[in-house]
């Protein structure tokens, strides 16, 4: 910030404006569903990515593998020497993003074969949706970054929107977007575009072009990943981190961010993050202290898991959180079953969790 | 005393940082005295331009002339004054001076009273003139400034009344030695109207702030309605405000009619804007409450140099005023913005985040340096659990009993099996943090945000420190001990503790992490009482501990990661070294150790961000002005542990609590019969811990090097003679 934007402000201070993210409200009100929502399966912190379901089943991506779960215990359902990320359920079998390997599919009876090796969808595939005329809808966060922590602090705006046929051919319906982190698609063929580092959901038309893009949920309190349709024009999504006055700030003062991306690693920035694994490398602010033995609620997180339910018309219907003094943070997949129930994988924790309905106490 | 040693060349930082000019400015701007110097200092390069520009007003002429507009004015901008300290204005003053100058010339002239009569009843007729302004102001609350207008217009209609009934028998001069004196005589010198305005000018100051009427006008000048509540009869006081105007317009109008004789109808008029000019720029407020008669006098001044240069250089007494009120227009717009931005002016600059460069950091989760993860505290044997609430330090006395503060002002004692019983053994009223044995056995407690507490064994609370002597040269007070955090006592007896910071409370401690400035002491009570500091610019001087040798104290600087030592006696006397630097952590209190090493605990970790961050004082800046202080950042304060490190500075030993819950901030720990007793400021407990037998050495760590070891409340409990020990 300049010294004339201070002396503006020290003068008249309501002519500087500041970026303030909101609060939690409305829909988004906290609660406690996800912390109390009932474990489906464990796996360890930050072993577990995707959720969808798969001929009746729920199917994760765990870590390098993709696991089935079936009463408790996930059982292999097919492992691979690469992380698997996101997953998507085509009439052909289960599309897998396989990180440097590309986009793998996955028959009923076991057998693979790559889809995709193209270079654009071989790495940093952050999300994928079947197409209705068949084929992949794919979303690449960065074409730049790795992590989304560097994308975010870089001001990245690299990421893609694609479209893959079965054939494996691959076209570009939009380049140049903030951390694209989840699609999905409306009767009508509409496309829903989680653009996370601009912390909107937005619609666009079947052609993807971002000329199209409407607005669903603008200037979310975080940072909007997968999608999912619940079944009645509603649709599901998670929100894997929230957004912090602290962490925008920054935004303010490019020399520091750049002093702080080139110089330690991303753990130690202050940045939402879906797990904070090493505490004694983290920063800490005010809210977060533990005073006689407790962490309050509404402190100011880093981590945070929220999955919520928003109608086509932009409302957040319900949503279920697990606050600062829980511990089910980082909510990257979201998928619900036959019977209604909704999974949620928990990245930060490594757990998939199925959340309760609305109003069931 | 000597100066104190000063700790700043230790700390690595560039030389300037140490000064902030902002800082340096929000400390000017909050004295009080500020409120009028600006407009006053201004003022009087305005009357020294005017009045070197036109030399011709130093001629002996236009100083005798001077002199005498200046009583007149002087006397008119004291009563004005007055009326604007009590919150008021009064715009009849020139109808007022010119009214009692037709009526004194009237019975000096018309009746021949003697000048020496006629002076008494003039004032007399002033003080009724003022009364009636009092009344409807004061009684049936009128506004100051209608009432004030119309009785302007009154008043000086009735001078034309009195002037034109008596105007025959006005014009016949008369000889009369007092009225002679009062016009034109002078003592050494000095006019008499210059004589009687000093006069004037000293009771009236020595009234307003010396006297209970003086305090009473500024406090309903300040604020009615709290004047009101605090019991001031508000009335009575506005009401008088009034009068003794009318009786200083009556003065004036005394001196005029000696001086000037002059029986014009339009005597005194436009002396009320030429008075309030004078006022203004003298920096008195039109809001009322602040100002002073001396500063108005400055301003009558300059008004007067004003009129006499304009005069010399054109002659139009149009001009003057015309100037004069494009001046007391500017300097009424000064006066109203100042008033009101210069307190919220200091505080916008209040805060100043230090530039601060740390060493390399080291990695405390590199399983290879000393810092690598343990359970050492984990297991510790929770005491008074879910009673206490943040103790931030703990001694224990000879019969095992546990004392420790509590954030809600309390020293508890805790004793009996397992710890059960509990009770409060003294109240401070503040935060308790170190606690220390004096050589008597007394419990010695820095109490943030009051001083320094001595509780002897009955728990009868006793302050030996609650101010410091104020260091020269500094616009800062540091009288008070805002921040007293830990302590110890040196060999001859005297305590040494530190005071986190000169400037910032022990309530808001946030803002000095945030601000990071090296404004922490330390003070030295000495036995006779007094109070002084001996060494500054620790960032947080926080852990005090006496060396083992006794020859120097080691000073904790928490928020510069680093021990210092301080020579109390030696050939280093007054010197500081450092003992250690650069330590990943913050360091808290210190103390002795039994095998003649030191346990110090940290309140909490450095990370990397936290180095950058502290290097971004602008970011820093913003983050105090922007966000709410739940999001404002600090180091890593809900993971900490205690060391033990060497006379030498070596750390040699780490103890964490790996559940960071019980435990999670350590600030304290204290050794005693072989177990580690540990505090924390945000903890819900004191733990304590058995130490290893091959960590336990000879020295009691209670002992006062060169004083040996007090004896401790509860030894008579369990004490057992010599001759019976087996």
């Amino acid at each position: 910030m300049s010294r004339w934007t201070d002396l503006k402000e020290l003068i008249a201070p309501g002519s500087v404006r500041h970026t303030v993210a909101p609060p939690l409200e409305a829909g988004l009100r906290p609660n406690r569903r996800l912390q109390d929502a009932s474990v489906r399966s464990r796996f360890a912190p930050l072993g577990v990515d995707d959720v969808v379901v798969w001929n009746g089943r729920a199917v994760v991506s765990a870590g390098r593998a993709v696991a089935a779960l079936e009463g408790g215990e996930p059982a292999t359902v097919w492992t691979s020497d690469a992380e698997v990320g996101a997953l998507a359920v085509l009439p052909e079998g289960l599309a897998m993003a396989v990180e440097g390997r590309g986009i793998i599919l996955l028959s009923g009876d076991g057998s693979t074969r790559v889809l995709s090796d193209e270079p654009r969808v071989r790495t940093r595939v952050t999300a994928l949706h079947p197409h209705p005329d068949g084929g992949l809808l794919a979303t690449v966060g960065s074409t730049r970054h790795d992590q989304w922590e560097r994308a975010l602090m870089l001001r990245d705006r690299s990421g893609l929107l694609l479209r893959i046929d079965i054939g494996g051919r691959v076209d570009e319906l939009d380049t140049g977007i903030a951390w694209p982190a989840g699609v999905a698609v409306e009767a009508d063929g509409a496309i829903l575009l989680s653009v996370a580092n601009d912390h909107v959901v937005e619609r666009r038309a079947p052609s993807g072009a971002p000329a199209t893009a409407r607005t669903v949920l603008h200037n979310l309190p975080g940072y909007p990943g997968r999608l999912v349709a619940a079944g009645d024009g509603t649709w599901w999504a998670v929100m894997p981190r929230l957004r912090s006055r602290a962490t925008e700030l920054m935004f303010e003062f490019p020399d520091m961010v750049q002093e702080m991306v080139s110089s330690t690693e991303v753990d130690s920035w202050l940045v939402p993050r879906l797990r904070i694994e090493v505490p004694h490398r983290a920063p800490l602010q005010v809210g977060e202290l533990s005073v006689l033995g407790q962490i309050k609620p509404w402190a100011p997180t880093r981590t945070y898991g929220l999955a919520f339910r928003f109608a086509s018309s932009g409302q957040i219907v319900e949503s279920a959180h697990s606050r600062a003094d829980g511990d089910r943070h980082g909510a990257t997949g979201v998928a619900v079953d036959d019977e209604g129930g909704v999974l949620v994988a928990v990245r930060g924790a490594g757990c998939i969790v199925e959340i309760g309905q609305e109003g069931v106490r | 005393m000597a100066r104190p040693a000063d700790a700043y060349p230790l700390n690595g930082q560039r030389w300037a940082s140490k000064h902030s000019f902002r800082r340096w400015l929000s400390d000017l701007l909050d004295k009080s005295w500020m409120e009028g110097a600006v407009p006053l200092v201004l003022a009087v390069i305005l009357g020294l331009s005017f009045a070197l520009t036109t030399p011709a007003i130093v001629s002996p002429g236009d100083m005798s002339v001077m002199a005498g507009r200046l009583a007149e004015l002087g006397l008119l901008a004291i009563a004005l004054t007055l009326v604007l300290l009590a919150g008021g204005i009064d715009l009849s003053i020139g109808a007022m001076a010119g009214l009692t100058s037709i009526a004194a010339l009237v019975m000096f002239r018309v009746y021949e009273m003697p000048g020496a009569v006629v002076v008494p009843i003039t004032l007399a007729f002033g003080a009724i003139l003022g009364a009636v302004n009092g009344f409807f102001i004061a009684v049936v609350k009128t506004r100051p400034f209608i009432t004030t207008l119309v009785t302007a217009i009154t008043f000086r209609a009735l001078l034309q009344v009195v002037q034109s009934a008596y105007s025959a028998g006005l014009t016949f001069p008369r000889v009369d030695l007092t009225w002679a004196f009062l016009g034109r005589g002078a003592i050494a010198m000095i006019p008499t109207g210059i004589l009687i305005l000093l006069v004037v000018l000293v009771v009236v100051h020595v009234m307003l702030n010396r006297s209970r009427w003086g305090w009473w006008l500024k406090a309903v000048g300040s604020d009615r309605r709290s004047a009101r509540r605090n019991g001031i009869p508000v009335q009575r006081v506005t009401f008088l405000a009034y009068v003794a105007c009318g009786v200083l317009c009556a003065l004036t109008g005394a001196l005029m009619a000696a001086r000037q004789g002059s029986t014009s109808a339009s005597l005194g008029a436009g002396y009320e804007i030429i008075a309030l000019t004078a006022v203004v720029l003298g920096g008195v407020s039109l809001r009322g409450g602040r100002g002073s008669v001396v500063r108005a006098l400055i301003g009558t001044v300059v008004v007067v140099v004003i009129g006499q240069s304009i005069f010399r250089l054109n002659g139009e007494t149009a001009v003057e005023v015309m100037v004069l009120a494009g001046v007391l227009l500017i300097f009424a717009a000064i006066d109203e913005k100042w008033g009101l931005h210069r307190a919220g002016l200091a505080q916008k600059l209040a805060i100043n985040p230090f530039h601060y460069r740390a060493g390399p950091l080291v990695d405390v989760t590199d399983p290879s340096t000393v810092w690598r993860a343990n359970k050492e505290l984990d297991d510790a044997e929770p005491i008074g659990l879910g009673l206490i609430e943040g103790p931030e330090d703990c001694v224990v006395d000879d019969a095992e009993r546990v004392y420790c503060g509590d954030r809600r002002g309390w020293i508890w004692r805790i004793s009996g099996e397992g710890y059960r019983d509990a009770q409060i053994f003294a109240r401070t009223g503040g935060t308790p943090l170190g606690h220390v044995w004096d050589q008597h056995g007394n419990l010695v407690v820095c109490v943030g945000g009051i001083g320094v507490a001595r509780i002897d064994p009955t728990g009868d609370l006793e302050w030996i420190a609650t101010h410091a002597k104020r260091r020269r040269f500094q616009l800062h007070d540091d009288t008070a001990i805002r921040f007293a955090d830990d302590l110890d006592v040196a060999p001859d007896g005297s305590i040494y503790f530190s005071d986190a910071s000169s400037r910032i409370s022990a309530g808001n401690l946030l803002q000095m992490a945030a601000e990071y400035r090296p404004d922490g002491r330390v003070l030295r009570i000495d036995p006779d009482g007094s109070v002084d500091t001996v060494a500054t610019s620790f960032a947080s001087a926080n852990g005090i501990c006496t060396s083992h040798d006794g020859q120097s104290i080691l000073i904790a600087s928490t928020l510069f990661f680093r021990v210092d030592r301080l020579w109390i006696s030696g050939p280093k006397q007054g010197q500081i070294e450092p003992v250690i630097e650069n330590m990943p952590a913050l360091p808290d209190n210190i103390n002795r150790a039994s095998d003649g090493n030191y346990w110090m605990s940290f309140t909490a970790l450095r990370t990397p961000f936290l180095d950058i961050f502290l290097r971004h004082p602008e970011y820093r800046r913003a983050m105090t002005k922007q966000l709410p202080l739940d999001e404002w950042v600090l180091p890593q304060q809900n993971l900490s542990c205690v060391a033990k490190f060497t006379e030498a500075g070596d750390i040699i030993k780490i103890m964490w609590d790996s559940t960071a819950s019980k435990h999670p901030l350590v600030t304290s720990m204290s050794e005693h019969r072989g177990w580690l007793y540990i505090g924390g400021l945000q903890n819900n407990r004191v733990g304590r811990v058995r130490l290893d037998p091959s960590e336990i050495g000879p020295i009691d760590p209670y002992a006062i090097p060169g004083l040996g070891r007090p004896v401790l409340p509860g030894t008579a409990d369990i004490v057992v003679p010599d001759g019976v020990r087996g």
